[in-house]
């Protein structure tokens, strides 16, 4: 048993690799085909200054642009392959370091979106299940519906107008308190509430008309505790797949909310590199958050193997 | 049961929300005396501390680094750090008197030796790109040959060519002024927080957060009102305008404080006032001279006479601009009124004869930053509609900044509208750059401009020492910029001073506001 648990990781560990290459290629594919050069971009970021033909020629010798797109592109797989994710056009700064400055930003408004996410919408999918077809249930499948439906930047304008200029009760923006992150977190969670609520309720209705759970009921169990002990754990696995593509996907996906409630995280990093064609940083934010899906993936995967065992077993 | 429960819990959700609503209500009629030296909150669309890397650290608004040369508040270069400068007959050899009893932050005393360290740092760090300007020593302080401390209160500037406009082109950013304590002169790199001799030092930064500020009370000049002013850093205008609502910030300053149309709605709250200001942007058509139709001056003369810049202003800028016909911006000192012309018969007559009577569709550009900052979508569709009055069909097409300048690059554009800032308040940069048949706007952005008179002026200037002289000579290139457009100038943006009335003596400055002197209202 212990082996194929090994083998299973072993193996998931090699197809990660062929997976960080696929993404460090198509970070800098995606670099050399956006349009306009970053050494003109840059020369002229002051919005007054309109640089010649060859200051902009001396700035893409200085930065390396003026080489063949191959050796550039194996230059910085070298570069990466020291730890090395090179240093930001704009800020001057290493992207390394400019990443750890905007990850623990990013990291608290994941961390707070997904636990509301968890403790909001698994009981709610577990209550509309246990009261099935009942009023309740209809009410909260429509609540679902609706908050699936709205847009996360729709909510963020209304919960400032709400929370901050009406009622001044949460800060509009800004990090470093709980406070500044309460209307981020729900507004981003949201949508994922709505869609978790569905999928844990159809995902233990689906468990529930297992046969194991005839015989629970058989033996007379109450039907609240079947859904604990026997029900819940069953129906987690979807639920964790989407848990874990979601924690990635806010990573890398939170800019519009960062934006809104000016948060300094990942986000917002990657939309200022974009519009300065910062490169070193666009790659740099590429790999980090490929490699942060990569592993929450593996995580996903591993979480498998705890719920139910016959995954590692192939079926056996 | 279990739905009256339901029915329950948010009856109670509702009342505990209501009770929230009713307290936050009376909260406002219980407010306690204001402390004096209490932290004024303001903010901006950016990081205005961008750091150690940065050629300034910081911008010249906080006022934590002063220039040896100023601009007064008639918008000419006044004495600053230099109380007053001397140049030789041929303007090959300047000398600076700089001002006395000046010390840096750190306590280092402001003198000769640390201007010299300051040039110093200049060669070193050129060119060096920053958010706020350019800093390029050769484009500053062309044939720069020599800086010398010729007392211990006196520097010495030593050209190889005249330079008859040295003060114009130093003024703020061209200048600035740092210990030398604080920065590697090597590397232009600042080892410390940036140590200046304005009225305020920088006593926190958390990067692309907030800057704070901390009156220096030794400064030379009277002291700031303010103790403390925190800058904080909110990129989204809708969100600086629901922070002044909630009264988490008392102003914003700095490019795009507030949009024309959030201030607007903003001062309907009596708590709130906007004070108005000349800026150094400019609002312009830039047209592809390159190719048809625009390769024609007529239909950019035709162009300039169609736009009803009146109208742009009033309703999509809230007359927060100020209509012009000068490529030139208002700020400049050699700037004149030219009120723009709008004859919409001439406009079709001239269009008209370039396109003989055909009508043609072509591609308008519009920056995202227009639309982030200014009401750029409802500008460009107005322009439109008077577009097809000459017989242009535009396509508008959304592109970040980046993009545009490589449309332009590659001349896959007709029209772009966008902003140009004055460099500094030497125009012959922006005049070269546009008018010039190798300037490198012209070439870079595609303008296809040629005029003999205007090469002619320009290549004098070059020979022309006395600013009495230029004046002229820039007072003719802005004429023939009327009739021969380079690019077609709309309206010169005003700086809006937004704030709470909270606050006093929020006034606009041609950069920033004057922060030095505003106070809680007592």
């Amino acid at each position: 048993m212990m082996n194929d648990f090994l083998l299973y990781l072993v193996k998931k560990i090699v197809m990660i690799i062929p997976v960080l290459l696929g993404i460090t290629m198509a970070a800098f594919i995606l670099g050399i085909i956006s349009p306009s050069d970053p050494a003109a971009v840059l020369l002229s970021m002051d919005g007054v200054s309109t640089p010649s033909v060859q200051e902009i020629a001396n700035k893409r010798h200085e930065l390396g642009l003026d080489r063949p797109y191959i050796v550039q592109y194996l230059s910085w797989l070298l570069q990466i392959l020291h730890g090395d994710l090179g240093v930001s056009y704009i800020t001057q700064r290493p992207i390394w370091d400019e990443l750890m400055l905007r990850l623990p930003v990013t990291i608290s408004l994941a961390s707070c979106t997904l636990l509301l996410v968890i403790f909001i919408a698994i009981p709610l999918g577990v209550f509309m299940a246990y009261k099935n077809n009942s009023r309740s249930d209809f009410v909260l499948r429509i609540a679902a519906l609706i908050i699936t439906s709205v847009p996360a930047f729709w909510l963020a304008i209304l919960f400032m107008w709400i929370f901050s200029e009406e009622l001044h009760l949460l800060p509009t923006s800004g990090y470093g308190t709980v406070a500044q992150l309460i209307m981020p977190s729900a507004a981003l969670a949201a949508g994922t509430i709505g869609t978790l609520m569905r999928l844990q309720r159809a995902a233990l209705l689906e468990v529930l008309e297992q046969h194991f759970i005839l015989t629970a009921k058989a033996k007379g169990l109450p039907f609240s505790m079947i859904i604990r002990k026997h029900g819940l754990l069953n129906s987690l696995i979807p639920v964790i797949t989407l848990l874990g593509n979601y924690f990635g996907a806010i990573i890398s996906g939170s800019a519009v909310i960062e934006y809104i409630f000016s948060l300094p995280g990942l986000g917002s990093f990657v939309l200022e590199a974009i519009r300065g064609r910062d490169y070193p940083a666009i790659q740099g934010y590429v790999i980090f958050t490929g490699l942060v899906f990569v592993l929450f993936n593996l995580l996903v995967d591993i979480s498998y193997l705890l719920l139910n065992p016959k995954i590692r077993l192939g079926g056996k | 049961m279990r739905s009256d429960y339901l029915f329950k819990t948010v009856l109670r959700l509702l009342i505990v929300i209501s009770l929230m609503v009713s307290l936050a209500g009376c909260s406002n009629n219980t407010e306690k005396p204001i402390d004096p030296d209490r932290e004024i909150v303001l903010a901006a669309a950016r990081d205005l501390t961008p750091g150690d890397k940065d050629p300034y650290y910081t911008s010249s608004i906080l006022q934590v680094w002063e220039p040896l040369v100023g601009i007064g508040e008639d918008g000419k270069p006044a004495p600053k750090l230099a109380k007053g400068w001397q140049h030789s007959p041929d303007y090959r050899e300047w000398i600076f008197e700089l001002a006395e009893g000046i010390i840096f932050h750190d306590g280092t005393p402001f003198n000769a030796a640390a201007v010299v360290k300051n040039f110093e740092r200049y060669r070193n760090i050129t060119p060096r790109v920053s958010p706020f300007y350019l800093f390029d020593i050769n484009r500053l302080y062309p044939n720069l040959n020599d800086v010398e401390a010729v007392a211990d209160n006196k520097v010495k500037l030593t050209f190889s060519q005249p330079f008859s406009t040295l003060i114009y082109s130093m003024t703020n950013f061209g200048s600035p002024m740092f210990s030398p304590y604080c920065f590697d002169s090597r590397t232009g790199d600042f080892t410390a927080v940036a140590s200046g001799t304005g009225p305020f030092k920088i006593i926190d930064h958390v990067a692309k957060q907030y800057t704070v500020l901390e009156r220096n009370d030794n400064y030379y000049d009277g002291k700031a009102k303010s103790k403390k002013i925190r800058i904080k850093n909110i990129p989204n205008a809708e969100t600086r305008y629901s922070a002044l609502k909630s009264r988490e910030i008392m102003g914003v300053l700095d490019i795009g404080s507030l949009t024309p149309a959030l201030t607007s709605e903003l001062i309907k709250d009596d708590d709130f006032a906007v004070a108005v200001g000349k800026s150094t942007i400019t609002h312009y058509l830039f047209c592809n001279g390159e190719k048809a139709p625009f390769n024609d001056p007529r239909m950019k003369r035709a162009l300039s006479l169609m736009v009803n810049r009146d109208v742009l202003i009033k309703n999509f800028f809230h007359g927060y601009g100020i209509s012009t016909g000068n490529f030139l911006n208002g700020a400049s000192p050699f700037s004149k009124e030219i009120k723009p012309q709008r004859d919409v018969t001439e406009a079709k007559e001239l269009a008209n004869a370039v396109l003989k009577g055909q009508s043609t569709t072509i591609t308008f550009l519009l920056p995202q930053y227009g639309i982030d900052r200014y009401p750029y979508k409802e500008i460009t569709e107005y322009i439109q509609a008077e577009l097809k009055e000459l017989g242009l069909h535009a396509n508008i097409v959304i592109m970040d900044w980046a993009a545009i300048q490589d449309a332009r690059a590659t001349g896959n554009f007709d029209i772009i509208i966008g902003t140009q800032g004055l460099p500094n308040l030497e125009p012959a940069v922006l005049f070269k750059n546009y008018m010039k048949s190798t300037g490198s706007a012209n070439v870079q952005y595609r303008l296809g401009y040629h005029n003999g008179e205007a090469e002619q002026l320009l290549s004098q200037l070059d020979a022309t020492l006395e600013i009495a002289d230029r004046a002229k000579i820039y007072d003719r290139l802005q004429d023939i910029a009327v009739e021969y457009p380079p690019s077609i100038p709309l309206f010169d943006e005003m700086n809006l001073a937004v704030h709470n009335k909270k606050i006093q003596n929020y006034e606009p400055l041609l950069y920033g506001i004057t922060l030095n002197k505003i106070e809680w209202v007592k």
